[in-house]
């Protein structure tokens, strides 16, 4: 039976490992999809951009700033941000560029309620009167296209939401970030294009965001008991026929946590919040009819993806005890390692790294990669800790906490920087 | 002795090959090469920031130019970047057949230049200018109308601040801009088109002064929120039929003659539209889309592979501007895009 669950996770092992080959060979010789970033001349509809903002005073007035000189109509552009019961200056902040921009900036300032962003933003659906609303959190810095990059997918009647591609700030502070950059290229510019590509399931991230209010009604709404709102998004309006669309040239600059215990907090929060997406909605996805069979199959593994990690730690466990017992397991070892090896931690598996950093012209960041295995590892752990916890949780009926990721810019920066 | 040295040896050994392959990451992480965020895009992609860039560099050489223009005077200025200019202060007929221009070249007046000039440098006209037969530009940048002649090629850009007349056979790469009107004759191929309106026509250099004649077809737009109708497979609408929402099929839209789509289409594969249909909304396709003769669409137009637009179409209107965008554009000659036509491999105007 060992044995049999020892193939079972290798096999596990080697389906992601195959999709992982597949996404970056898509990127070299697949054909890329950017259907909608030339959208030049239209009538552009009116929108609402949602800040989320929560004891953001370091940095609430860089995006507020940034988004008073976006280029999009003025007179269909409504600013809202959401202050979520912030106890800094973030309040005050706000306040000052309301009256600096009068008729610009509509203010929301939340005193109560239940914590985290899905419980903010469902609030402030109350100040969105547009057909089209965008989400950002308060440390992103928009350009000045994005909004219209953002909106134009919209144009198109099937889809539901957009994801643009979110580019570190804080790179060289710390190791820690160097390796953050390199992740998160590997996972917008491979895993996420390569989705958009192939007319997979690209996921609506939460923030440099848009979605389509009537498609967000139809699905019921922010959900407020998740801690990932936007896997939980993504998947119900997959589930209802909407389309997520990813903008890989949408591209806003956030700051990635610094400190190691953020970090292990962040992805634990993302790793809980997914896998609530995956006890919610597999079955549904498994069973719908109105979608192609590789959709279905990507949604699947999308949803797992988060559980890989535990599936992994299980697979060494594993091949320690029948090695010990003298099970017949042949090469078994060394297909997990190799597998292991391509699709450990957060996933983003080296070569998708190296082919990003290729992608984005990046020449010598690239020699940290062997360093990656580090944040991979820590990743590992926490996934799989934050699985435990939360089986746990359920057990005991216990409600899981949100997190909110703590920021460290000291102070405001230029919109629209660049290297 | 060899008792100590040997497994000292081994494990330097040992060290350095575990080392070896991690040395340029630690050597990156102490000398901090690339450090930087990975550059955003910071400018707003307007398609006159080419042209809005050359205005700000020519700007020093405004008095030259203005000196020229009284005295009808041929003078060679000095940029900030030290290179140099020639400001031509006389108009009329400017240069010999098959010469080449070395030099970034200022017209100070409206200028009709010879067949077969070839221009390295960018071309700045304060009038009209006319061009002869299969002149090569690399960028022009006019504050009045622009003629091309017959097989003009443009390397970079074009702006004009009037209309553009392209004649047949031209080559348009790049950026093609102009702020009341482009006329593309027939054979002409191009890039990203934008102007508010864009005409196309057997013979464009004919049309001067007529860029926007024609009627214009209005739209009645419908007001509120559309519903939306997804089918899977193909959908076929029959000639004369009326749909309210926006259509989406996971195969092939079919709109036949004089059909109304009060709403968009999005198709899975290929949207066909019959002669005289109307689209109130935008339609996307992730294959073709062909739009028969005479027909009426008010939104974008988005394919992922081809659009293929008949004669007597209207896609946009002045008040609606709309984008047409596909790797590949063939369009028929007597039709009108309001706003911008992008094709990123080719676009081609044809019979």
């Amino acid at each position: 039976m060992l044995l049999h669950l020892f193939s079972v996770v290798v096999a596990l092992i080697c389906i992601y490992t195959v999709r992982h080959y597949c996404f970056t060979l898509n990127r070299f010789t697949g054909e890329q999809r950017h259907p909608y970033i030339d959208v030049d001349s239209a009538v552009w509809p009116a929108v609402t951009v949602l800040i989320a903002a929560h004891n953001e005073e370091a940095v609430v007035s860089d995006i507020l700033s940034a988004l008073l000189e976006v280029d999009y109509p003025h007179d269909k552009l409504s600013i809202v941000p959401v202050n979520d019961r912030s106890t800094d200056r973030t309040r005050e902040i706000i306040d000052s560029f309301v009256e600096k921009y009068p008729g610009r900036i509509t203010p929301f300032h939340r005193t109560g309620g239940k914590p985290g962003k899905a419980a903010a933003l469902k609030e402030a659906m109350a100040f969105v009167q547009t057909e089209v609303f965008l989400v950002f959190d308060a440390d992103y810095i928009p350009g000045k296209a994005l909004i219209r990059q953002l909106v134009s997918p919209f144009f198109d009647p099937e889809v539901g939401s957009v994801m643009g591609r979110v580019v570190p700030l804080n790179v060289g502070r710390k190791l820690l970030t160097r390796l953050l950059d390199l992740e998160r290229s590997g996972g917008y510019q491979v895993d996420q294009q390569a989705r958009m590509n192939l007319h997979f399931v690209p996921q609506y991230g939460g923030t440099v965001a848009g979605i389509r209010t009537s498609s967000l009604e139809e699905v019921g709404g922010w959900n407020e008991n998740t801690l990932a709102e936007d896997t939980d998004l993504t998947f119900r309006l997959l589930l209802a026929g909407w389309k997520t669309v990813y903008e890989n040239r949408a591209e806003c600059y956030e700051e990635v946590p610094e400190r190691w215990p953020v970090r292990v907090r962040q992805i634990m929060r993302w790793a809980k919040g997914h896998n609530q997406a995956l006890t919610e909605y597999a079955t549904a996805l498994r069973r719908r009819k109105n979608m192609s069979l590789w959709e279905r199959m990507d949604g699947m593994l999308l949803l797992c993806v988060f559980a890989m990690a535990p599936v992994l730690l299980l697979g060494w466990v594993l091949a320690l005890m029948l090695f010990y017992l003298g099970a017949p397991i042949g090469g078994g070892t060394a297909v997990l390692a190799l597998a292991a090896f391509t699709t450990l931690g957060n996933f983003a598996a080296f070569f998708e790294i190296a082919a990003a950093a290729r992608l984005d012209g990046s020449e010598e960041r690239i020699r940290l990669l062997p360093f990656t295995l580090l944040g991979f590892s820590v990743s590992l752990i926490s996934v799989s800790r934050a699985a435990w916890q939360q089986i746990i949780a359920g057990i005991l009926g216990r409600e899981m906490v949100w997190h909110k990721t703590e920021r460290s810019r000291m102070a405001p920066v230029a919109a629209g920087r660049a290297a | 002795m060899n008792e100590v040295l040997a497994p000292a040896a081994l494990a330097a050994l040992t060290g350095s090959m575990v080392a070896l392959p991690l040395t340029p990451a630690v050597l990156e992480i102490l000398r901090r090469k690339d450090a930087g965020p990975l550059p955003a895009r910071k400018d707003d992609g307007n398609i006159r920031n080419f042209a809005r860039s050359m205005r700000r560099y020519i700007a020093p050489l405004r008095e030259p130019l203005a000196v020229c223009a009284q005295s009808g005077a041929i003078q060679e200025s000095c940029l900030g970047d030290g290179s140099y200019a020639l400001v031509v202060g006389q108009g009329g007929d400017y240069g010999a057949s098959d010469e080449k221009i070395q030099t970034l070249i200022l017209f100070a007046q409206s200028v009709s230049l010879s067949h077969r000039m070839i221009f390295l440098k960018d071309l700045y006209a304060a009038g009209d200018l006319y061009g002869g037969r299969q002149i090569i530009f690399r960028a022009v940048l006019a504050e009045k109308d622009v003629f091309l002649g017959e097989e003009t090629l443009v390397a970079r850009w074009l702006h004009s601040e009037g209309s553009v007349f392209a004649g047949r056979g031209s080559t348009l790469y790049g950026r093609l801009s102009a702020e009341t009107a482009a006329a593309l004759s027939t054979g002409c191929k191009f890039e990203r088109v934008c102007a508010p309106v864009i005409v196309t026509a057997a013979n464009a250099l004919q049309r001067r002064g007529h860029q926007a004649d024609g009627t214009v077809r209005e739209f009645h737009i419908q007001q509120g929120r559309l519903g939306r109708s997804r089918i899977r497979g193909d959908i076929h609408f029959h000639p004369g039929e009326m749909f309210l929402g926006n259509i989406i099929a996971t195969g092939a839209v079919r709109i036949d003659e004089k059909t109304r789509i009060l709403g968009s289409a999005k198709a899975g594969t290929h949207i066909q539209l019959g002669t005289g249909a109307e689209v109130e909304g935008s339609l996307v396709s992730s294959g073709r889309i062909d739009v028969g003769p005479e027909c009426l669409i008010r939104g974008p137009v988005l394919a992922d592979k081809e659009i293929v637009i008949a004669s007597g179409v209207q896609i946009g209107s002045p008040d609606s501007p709309a984008t047409v965008s596909a790797p590949r554009i063939r369009i028929s000659s007597g039709s009108r895009v309001y706003g911008t036509l992008w094709a990123r491999l080719e676009g081609r105007v044809e019979e």
